[in-house]
């Protein structure tokens, strides 16, 4: 009954993300390269990933955004990207860990385009990659 | 170099229908004649027709003068604005909004949205050589636009005053939402809410769902409509600009149904198409080897 009730909270929280999700993902993505959802994984090793989701948007000044969007977000302190090598800076920190995340976007033409680089989670590090949604 | 002005061919004829075929060219051949100087109409000139209110007709209302609207290709929206001296400084880009114009420049527009069917809005569909055409309806307060080639769309421009929806932009659509009113002779619709889903001109200029677009349209006489478009856009210009050119009446012919999805062949190669001298982790597909 445990289990049951908390696959329903489960499917229910995930209602409530997906709106906000889809209404990123209508934008079509041939504006700001980094605008948008993107979704992949992250880890020291081939064998031990973690998915992610990251969301970030473009006001005409800055981009913003989370990573895992929902109640544990961590909301970026910095998030850059370099348009002459199309390298992407990011950076965040939630209950005492930081984050820094270094890529570069692959595929830059298209709305399937990705980022990869490197993950430092804590003391952690490892590698990504994500892909637009 | 052969297969890129194959690929380009392409990109510049995004698809080649059945119908087309059916027809030994079918409308894609009668647009050609429009297109080859065909425009224009001999013999005396033809007032511009009006509706009983008084203003303008955009269409036509004798059957023996019916025709469409063509507008020729246009390439690169800084070439085409009114400024002079603008036209020579180019658009007025944030850094970003320049860098991924040079991309896609120097991709040769391989990933131009358009030639994968999907729809034009803004100036774009207006610079496209495909056909359109307004349906006035005064008695409905609107006007229908609609459009031929590409994704076989139309636009409504709602005249009865009302403003745009506040939660125009909550969820942005190709077309945007689009309202208008009469200046004169001139139609004048001003559009917000657009997605960014499409490029703002086929050199791969870059546009943001904060656009906010103003077009005028003025049929200076029956042949003859000169167009221009004030884009604001502040999430990928530093200030806004404006561009324009003339369209042409295509006397003697009618929209057809045009479907761009069918035998889009252009799909078939896109994976394979890697342009030289750019970053090969940066473009899409795999390097052809060189034959």
């Amino acid at each position: 009954m445990k289990v049951r009730m908390f696959q329903l909270i489960c499917v229910l929280a995930c209602l409530a993300i997906t709106p906000p999700v889809l209404a990123q993902a209508l934008h079509e993505g041939q504006g700001h390269p980094l605008k948008g959802v993107w979704q992949g994984d992250w880890g020291v090793n081939r064998n031990n990933r973690n998915p992610v989701t990251i969301e970030m948007n473009w006001d005409g000044k800055a981009v913003t955004g989370s990573l895992n969007p929902g109640p544990e977000a961590v909301p970026f302190t910095k998030a850059e990207l370099n348009y002459n090598n199309w390298t992407v800076h990011l950076e965040g920190e939630s209950k005492g860990v930081r984050y820094v995340i270094d890529g570069r976007i692959e595929n830059l033409g298209s709305v399937r385009r990705s980022i990869v680089g490197t993950w430092v989670q804590g003391n952690q590090k490892g590698n990504f990659k994500v892909t637009r949604q | 170099m052969v297969a890129v002005l194959v690929l380009l061919s392409f990109l510049t004829a995004p698809s080649i229908s059945a119908q087309d075929a059916q027809r030994g060219g079918g409308q894609r051949g009668a647009g050609q004649r429009g297109r080859g100087g065909g425009g224009q109409a001999a013999g005396p000139a033809i007032p511009v027709p009006r509706l009983p209110d008084g203003t303008p007709n955009l269409s036509w209302a004798d059957p023996k003068q019916k025709g469409y609207w063509r507008s020729g290709q246009h390439w690169e929206y800084g070439k085409d604005q009114i400024d002079p001296k603008a036209r020579e400084e180019g658009l007025p880009y944030q850094p970003w909004a320049k860098a991924l114009h040079e991309f896609r420049q120097k991709t040769e527009s391989k990933d131009d949205p358009e030639v994968f069917c999907l729809p034009a809005g803004g100036p774009r569909a207006t610079s496209t050589m495909g056909p359109w055409e307004f349906i006035q309806l005064p008695e409905q307060k609107r006007i229908i636009r609609i459009f031929q080639e590409i994704a076989h769309m139309y636009q409504i421009i709602y005249m009865d005053g009302r403003p745009h929806p506040k939660e125009v932009n909550d969820i942005p659509t190709w077309l945007g939402h689009s309202v208008g009113h009469w200046e004169g002779d001139t139609l004048v619709v001003d559009t917000v809410g657009f997605n960014e889903g499409h490029w703002l001109d086929r050199s791969g200029d870059v546009h943001t769902d904060q656009m906010h677009l103003i077009e005028r349209f003025t049929r200076t006489n029956y042949n003859n409509m000169h167009y221009e478009a004030t884009v604001d856009d502040p999430g990928a210009y530093t200030k806004p600009f404006t561009i324009g050119w003339d369209i042409r009446w295509v006397p003697g012919l009618e929209i057809e149904e045009y479907v761009c999805q069918e035998n889009n062949r252009y799909l078939e190669h896109y994976e394979n198409i890697q342009i030289e001298g750019v970053d090969p982790s940066l473009q899409s597909g795999k390097p052809q080897p060189r034959r």
